[in-house]
């Protein structure tokens, strides 16, 4: 079972993610613990340290923090090693500079954090794996990345045998095969799906792509969780990212309220502020019923450690 | 007079100008050198640079530059009488005509196989690629035109044809299903589509008697054409465009052959003598049916055969991509050009010589008596019957007189008949083969132009988007709908097929001829500027070049201008809706024209420096 | 005698084969254009596919550059270009 945790930036889903863990955990499952923000503090929260491979933290419990800026050049240098290999002989533009910019192209970021989660997810020596993400905004980026990305293979392929079909009909009926000649060297062109490159690196792409898209579509294997603050705007964000996720078809199981301000008796001070509480409760009640919904109240003191998380989860059972 | 002269004349001429004029042109203006690289092998990309065969190229050339405009166009021209047709198809031929082809495709050779459009906006002005653009797009609207009118024509008065052209298209989109999509190979899939135009000619010949296709009328067939249009070039090329194209070279090269052949063969027998006058007056009534003085107006009849502007931009378009050494593009270009003129020639010793057997087979004669326009046009000339028209056609001024107005009411019927006479009697042939002959020239020709329909619209939807991108920023509302595909094409039809409607035929050819000259006139300025400026050719050279050209705007200008004031100002005085568009157009087409010739004395006299840097 | 009819044969042949494939050769290469800018668009500003999927198909597009490049070289002129290719008279 894979658990997603996720929610804007400060609203305490690493805590929620480092306790589920640590419950699961106790109860005997072997669990792993991963977080995927690029700016990590599962480690502050479980209050030890952590690093790139998994490290046993408790009884059944590891964590981890991977390096995403080496899991990203690492891929980019791999794919450009292989360009700068075939187009030796044509000069487009200067590949060892251009590694540098693209990590900052769009999608570069969302992608080696799926593929991270991808590898994650091959490891089969653990029961349960909890998954700490970046705030809201790249989290649903990289979710619907893969259904995204189905839709242009699929696309892409389908151009792609029609034009392998031209060719065929033109080399056919031409009596010549098409071959392309620069300088010396001379390139044949594929006619056949069967003989593209291009064809079957779409297709492979597909199959890599449906996997990961099939583990997260299954309710059966993911689940995921949104956590929230008692304020509108949260609430608000929340359900935005939760519409764009059921259009590609994660499911949302739980909503978390988190930092809950329980009051015996409210200052005038704090009149507003429950208030607020209230109204946001209300709206997630409201447009986000569907969702098993929890609150987990406001700590004195940020929880640290793993008696302070034990506490978090008795509210997250 | 033997027709076989004609033959013999245009062989001669031909050779000569070729080995001279030609040879002169290749040295000492083109100055082709056979050690340069040509695009085709410096910019080598496997699709449209790739370097071609001499003879291969030649052959595409010749089909791509071929159609039904030198069929048509000398057809008309006979009101003149054949011998001043046959020497504008000759001497405009080798002076003019062959001057803008060759050096347009070896210009373009010149500057990386760009387009002539292009060469224009660096040599001239900016306004001329414009000015090359907007001819393009009233010449794609002409186009559909005046071809929708001779298909209509030709399939009423043939009404095989009509049979014959719609099976065509069934059985090219097997053809097309079968070339494209399966594993069929190259020689089975050409051994069925030859069978398949055997096929048609039998089935019009078989269904011109029988069934409801033979009773339709101008008009039927006009809204026929309209949806056929639309849909045929929203298809994949693939699906009828390919295959048809493919089928016609076929009909081509098998036309040629056959009337060719026979002409040749008449000629010899002796049985090909020109009845018909080989001068009937100055102004002849031709263009728009009034008196039309010979020059400046016979460019406005006679376009392909002699010079055409669509010429340059098959030349810069594609041939040049395909050149493989500078030297072939004498053959390509100029030989091209001369054997264009040759079918012309051909044509025109076919009906001059076969014209009258044609007017009297007692099929045609019945059919065109029983038809009222046409009585309407043989009583006003004064004539007691049919039979007595025909016999009065035999005077020259008579002939100059009404042949053209008779001609064109009688929906062009002679033309494929006096193909089928002329076979038919230069081999002896039965009676029997008269009518499929005469469906077979009527395949053969409104093969050609249904293709040009079909490319003139696709062609057409985006030169109109292109003339809307200045809308696209100011009123991005009208730019959307106006530049919408399926907008563009139904406006192109509609409009092509109303101008057709009117049946003004010997308007609306003019009309697109003179389009066509007004292309090849921006083509020859740019193409004489490049002589001038960058190759700095000798004064012969020069004067070889420049000489056509001013005379052919010159002569463009004054036919334009004869034109507006004698044909389309009384016919915008009557209402008449074609009249009026045309007038536009043609205002439009010669305000550009002369605005454009002030830019090339300009250019000329601009030093030569920036022009000679602009070179490849 | 004999070279000489076997060359014109072959002439022959190779100006009708050139006729059945004329358009469908436009096409072709008009799909090859589309496809590479689809793919590699981003590179010059295009919305495109996740950078992943341009990457992971680059290095096999070498005849899809090598067209687009040749077709963009003439897109000043594409009015001028398309109408030489289809035969209008």
């Amino acid at each position: 079972m894979i658990y997603l945790y996720m929610g804007k930036g400060g609203v305490g889903k690493t805590t929620c993610a480092a306790a589920h863990a640590v419950s699961l955990a106790d109860s005997g499952r072997k669990t792993l613990v991963v977080s995927l923000d690029p700016a990590h503090n599962l480690g502050d929260v479980l209050d030890v340290e952590l690093g790139d491979e998994p490290r046993k933290v408790a009884q059944n419990l590891w964590a981890m923090e991977p390096d995403f800026e080496k899991v990203i050049s690492k891929y980019l240098r791999e794919l450009t090693e292989r360009v700068k290999d075939v187009y030796g002989y044509l000069k487009i533009f200067n590949l060892d500079n251009y590694v540098d910019t693209l990590r900052y192209s769009p999608g570069v970021e969302e992608d080696a954090v799926l593929r991270k989660i991808m590898e994650i997810l091959k490891m089969k020596d653990y029961e349960e794996i909890v998954l700490d993400t970046p705030p809201t905004g790249l989290t649903v980026r990289m979710l619907v990345l893969p259904s995204v990305s189905l839709t242009w293979i699929e696309k892409l392929m389908e151009l792609r045998l029609r034009l392998l079909g031209a060719r065929r009909a033109l080399e056919k009926l031409s009596g010549e095969k098409l071959v392309i000649r620069r300088g010396e060297t001379e390139i044949s062109v594929p006619t056949d799906p069967e003989d593209d490159p291009i064809f079957k690196e779409l297709e492979a792409l597909r199959k890599e792509i449906s996997w990961v898209q099939g583990i997260l579509t299954d309710g059966g294997r993911t689940s995921v969780s949104m956590v929230v603050n008692p304020d509108v705007l949260s609430v608000r964000e929340a359900s935005r990212a939760i519409g764009v996720l059921r259009k590609v078809g994660i499911p949302m199981r739980r909503l978390i309220v988190n930092k809950y301000l329980r009051l015996s008796e409210t200052p005038s001070e704090l009149e507003e502020t429950v208030r607020e509480q209230e109204e946001a409760l209300g709206l997630a009640k409201k447009e986000l019923g569907f969702l098993e919904t929890v609150v987990v109240p406001l700590f004195p003191r940020e929880p640290r450690g793993f008696e302070a998380l034990r506490e978090v989860a008795r509210f997250l059972a | 007079m033997n027709g076989g002269v004609l033959i013999l004349g245009a062989l001669v001429i031909y050779f000569v100008f070729y080995f001279t004029h030609g040879r002169y042109l290749m040295k000492n203006v083109v100055r082709a050198d056979p050690n340069r690289e040509t695009p085709a092998h410096r910019l080598f990309d496997g699709t449209d640079y790739v370097p071609a065969n001499k003879y291969v190229l030649y052959g595409h050339h010749f089909a791509s530059i071929a159609g039904a405009g030198p069929i048509i166009g000398p057809a008309v021209a006979l009101g003149w009488g054949w011998l001043p047709a046959v020497l504008w198809v000759w001497f405009g031929n080798v002076f003019i005509g062959v001057v803008h082809d060759y050096l347009a495709l070896m210009a373009s050779v010149r500057y990386d196989g760009r387009t002539i459009g292009w060469i224009s906006g660096k040599l001239f002005s900016r306004k001329a690629m414009f000015a090359f653009n907007s001819y393009i797009w009233f010449s794609l609207l002409l186009v559909v035109a005046a071809f929708s009118f001779v298909i209509s024509s030709l399939f009423v008065s043939t009404p095989g044809g009509g049979v014959a052209a719609m099976s065509l298209i069934l059985l090219a989109v097997i053809v097309g299903f079968l070339m494209y999509k399966t594993n069929l190979s190259f020689t089975w899939s050409t051994v069925i589509a030859i069978i398949f135009i055997i096929l048609a000619v039998w089935l019009g010949f078989y269904g011109q008697n029988h069934g409801w296709l033979s009773s339709l009328t101008m008009h039927h067939w006009e809204i026929i054409l309209f949806f056929y249009i639309i849909i045929a070039a929203s298809l994949p090329v693939w699906v009828l465009l390919q295959p048809r194209d493919y089928m016609n070279a076929y009909i081509l090269w098998a036309s040629l052959a056959i009337g060719g052949g026979a002409i040749i063969i008449g000629a010899l027998r002796g049985v090909a003598t020109l009845e018909w006058p080989s001068y009937t007056s100055w102004s002849a009534h031709v263009v728009g049916g009034k008196a039309s003085p010979f020059w400046p107006t016979v460019p406005l009849v006679i376009a392909c055969g002699a010079l055409s502007g669509f010429h340059s931009l098959v030349g810069s378009g594609t041939s040049s991509k395909q050149l493989d050494n500078e030297l072939h593009g004498l053959l390509v270009g100029y030989g091209g050009m001369l054997t264009e003129g040759f079918l012309s020639t051909m044509v025109i010793a076919s009906m001059a010589g076969f014209g009258f057997l044609a007017l009297t087979d007692p099929t045609i004669a019945d059919k065109l008596a029983a038809n009222a326009k046409v009585m309407k046009v043989i009583s006003a000339a004064g004539a007691s019957s049919y039979a007595d028209f025909i016999n009065k056609l035999h005077d020259p001024d008579f002939f100059g007189r009404w042949y053209a107005i008779f001609a064109s009411k009688s929906k062009w019927v002679v033309i494929p008949w006096s193909y089928a006479y002329a076979v038919k009697t230069s081999l002896n042939l039965s009676s029997g083969k008269l009518q499929p002959l005469a469906v077979f020239a009527t395949l053969w020709i409104t093969g050609f132009a249904l293709t040009s329909l079909d490319t003139a619209t696709r062609l057409g939807r985006y030169a109109w988007q292109e003339l809307m991108a200045p809308l696209k920023d100011r009123s991005p509302g009208a730019y959307s709908v106006l530049a919408n595909k399926w907008f563009a094409s139904a406006f192109l039809a509609a409009l092509g097929i109303a101008l057709a409607w009117g049946g003004k035929f010997l308007v609306l050819w003019p009309a697109f001829a003179g389009m066509n000259q007004l292309l090849s006139s921006l083509a020859l300025m740019t193409v004489s500027i490049w002589v001038w400026k960058v190759q700095k050719a000798t004064g012969l050279g020069k004067g070889l070049v420049v000489a056509p050209a001013v005379f052919m705007w010159i002569t463009v200008t004054l036919a334009l201008i004869w034109y507006f004031i004698y044909v389309a100002v009384p016919g915008i005085k009557e209402g008449d809706a074609t009249s009026i568009v045309v007038g536009i157009i043609t205002l439009i087409g010669l305000a550009l024209n002369i605005y454009l010739f002030a830019e090339w004395i300009s250019a000329i006299r601009r030093p030569a420096t920036e022009e000679a840097l602009a070179a490849a | 005698m004999q070279e000489f009819i076997s060359r014109f044969k072959e002439v022959l042949e190779g100006i009708f084969r050139g006729k059945s494939i004329e358009y469908v050769g436009y096409e072709e290469r008009e799909l090859e254009n589309v496809f590479a800018l689809l793919v590699l668009g981003s590179f010059v500003g295009l919305p495109s596919p996740p950078t992943t999927i341009s990457l992971r198909l680059l290095p096999h597009m070498g005849r899809e550059l090598v067209i687009m490049a040749s077709v963009s070289r003439r897109l000043d002129d594409m009015l001028g270009e398309m109408a030489g290719l289809f035969e209008i008279t």
